[in-house]
């Protein structure tokens, strides 16, 4: 059991990367049928710009996190900034199976999205778990992991929402009868994009809030360098209340300007996402209504 | 068909009710009432910031169960300390909860407080507790208060979802009123021994008349304050209800 950083470390990056900075281009294709050569134009995607390195990305990403934050007098910053920047390249690297999903040439946007998703599904009662164990180790109030809880949902909401739009788009481009498919495609594309821009935005807001709250919190309670990312103790009494109480204002606000976001977008590609969540435990949501009702 | 002319203000256990599917009949009423002619439904400030501060009560005060009672008792600090992490289940352990339970009831009669929400949480831990021993393969009591903080934790998200599409996105009938409490009325509540914040919220009626012209009508299951209601008709000339004659009230 580990007690990990962030939830789904940075879910709106990998977008991003795979569904903001792309665009979609014609290339040929040769074919036979039987002994007779045809050929035929086909749609890909290809990147707009110059992509940077992922190392200069997450240098990128790292240095907006630790912008501001306070690094015990016993720590050196730079040892700090270093270790949770190697730590985060090191976990790309490793994950072979993400890195082979990003090349694959014909991968399919929806392909891409919906990989992202399930792998997020599969890991989260892990996350929660998680949570829960940080809860268990800590002195901090449960209502604190609540929100950090909240989060997690609100990752799982937004996954599903990139991919009702990636499927929409997909479903528009690729209508049959079209007289002009590719145009067709620069148009939904450029029409997904403007959706997608800002609640990647948002989520990178939220994503960046998240970090900057667990990495304080974990930092301040570490009692050795090797503890810096998972502290033996999440120790509230080591932490400056008055810059806690900040990064966890800024969590609370982003959490819930992402979450009126998806609201929002969801009326238009899903109304179910935010349906009526059903209890999956029943004498624990009992449990918790009648301590509701009776305070 | 009788012109029906005015809107609800709800309470917090309205609320409630909603977010955690009670009172079935009366809210589906409610609903009905409300969508069927087209009454405006508030939730006003006060009661917002009720249900937010109950929901953050609760949360805390589970939390603090398991920490210090829960975990406290079954470490046995004291006589003989034990790691969590590394010690199956026993039958044992189901008495050291009854202990631990037992000197909180001890500990709440002394003080003179309901001991409700203790004997909720004792039944629940107990029962799964219960379902964990009885399991081959066991986790490690440490591991159990981990798993069940999780369930815990995944529940209160739901809650909270509800909570926040009801009356934070407005997803549903009721919709947040920025009319604030009546001062003169409040003190008037006060004074007939409805204690704040109740007063505050049934007094935003006086204030959504004053600024509207409007008639407005409390909705609550709280039965302290449904008793008194003809004090309050008499003295503030507020009507105050249980949601099914809601309606009555506006024709």
């Amino acid at each position: 059991m580990s007690m990990t950083i962030s939830v789904g470390d940075y879910p709106s990056s990998a977008f991003r990367y795979a569904l903001l900075d792309i665009k979609p281009v014609r290339y040929e294709e040769m074919f036979k049928v039987g002994s007779l050569r045809f050929r035929r134009t086909r749609i890909a995607y290809e990147h707009k710009d110059q992509i940077q390195s992922f190392e200069d990305y997450s240098n990128l990403r790292y240095s907006y996190i630790f912008t501001d934050m306070p690094i015990p007098p016993n720590f050196s910053e730079e040892k700090v900034f270093d270790h949770f920047l190697n730590t985060s390249i090191k976990n790309f690297h490793e994950d072979k199976e993400f890195q082979n999903m990003l090349a694959e040439k014909n991968r399919t946007l929806l392909g891409l999205v919906s990989f992202i998703q399930k792998r997020f599904e599969d890991d989260l009662d892990s996350y929660y778990l998680s949570e829960a164990f940080r809860f268990y180790h800590s002195n901090f109030p449960l209502s604190f992991f609540t929100k950090t809880s909240i989060n997690i949902d609100t990752t799982q909401k937004f996954l599903y929402l990139i991919q009702r739009i990636v499927r929409r788009f997909e479903l528009n481009s690729s209508r049959p009868g079209v007289r002009f498919p590719f145009e067709q495609r620069e148009y939904e594309m450029r029409i997904m994009q403007e959706t997608l821009s800002p609640l990647i935005d948002r989520m990178d807001l939220l994503c960046r809030a998240s970090s900057q709250l667990k990495i304080y919190s974990s930092i301040w309670s570490a009692t050795d360098f090797k503890e810096i990312d998972r502290p033996r103790f999440l120790d509230i009494k080591k932490l400056d209340i008055k810059q806690f109480e900040e990064f966890n204002k800024n969590f609370e606000s982003e959490l819930e300007c992402m979450r009126r976001m998806i609201y929002e977008a969801s009326i238009e590609y899903d109304k179910e996402i935010f349906n009526e969540a059903k209890s999956s435990d029943e004498p624990t949501f009992l449990m918790l209504s009648n301590l509701l009702l009776s305070h | 068909m009788l012109k029906v002319s005015g809107c609800f203000y709800v309470d917090s256990c309205v609320i409630f009710s909603e977010i955690l599917g009670q009172n079935q009949q009366k809210m589906k009423k409610l609903r009905k009432d409300v969508l069927a002619n087209k009454i405006d439904c508030y939730i006003s400030e006060s009661v917002d910031d009720e249900v937010a501060e109950k929901i953050q009560r609760t949360i805390n005060f589970l939390g603090n169960i398991l920490k210090e009672t829960i975990i406290v008792y079954l470490e046995d600090s004291i006589t003989n300390p034990r790691d969590l992490m590394t010690i199956k289940p026993t039958n044992n352990d189901i008495h050291i909860l009854k202990e631990a339970f037992l000197a909180i009831n001890v500990n709440i009669r002394h003080l003179n407080l309901v001991t409700d929400p203790f004997r909720m949480v004792e039944e629940w831990l107990v029962e799964k507790f219960d379902d964990e021993i009885s399991k081959k393969s066991k986790q490690t009591i440490g591991m159990i208060i981990i798993f069940l903080t999780k369930i815990i934790l995944q529940e209160i998200v739901k809650i909270n979802s509800n909570y926040e599409r009801i009356v934070k996105l407005e997803a549903d009938y009721i919709r947040n009123s920025n009319q604030t409490p009546d001062s003169y009325i409040n003190a008037e509540l006060q004074r007939l021994g409805i204690h704040r914040p109740d007063s505050d919220h049934i007094s935003v009626m006086k204030s959504h008349f004053s600024n509207t012209t409007e008639n407005a009508i409390f909705l609550t299951l709280d039965f302290g304050i449904i008793r008194k209601w003809e004090l309050i008709k008499n003295y503030c000339d507020i009507i105050v209800c249980d949601p099914i004659y809601g309606l009555s009230h506006l024709r």
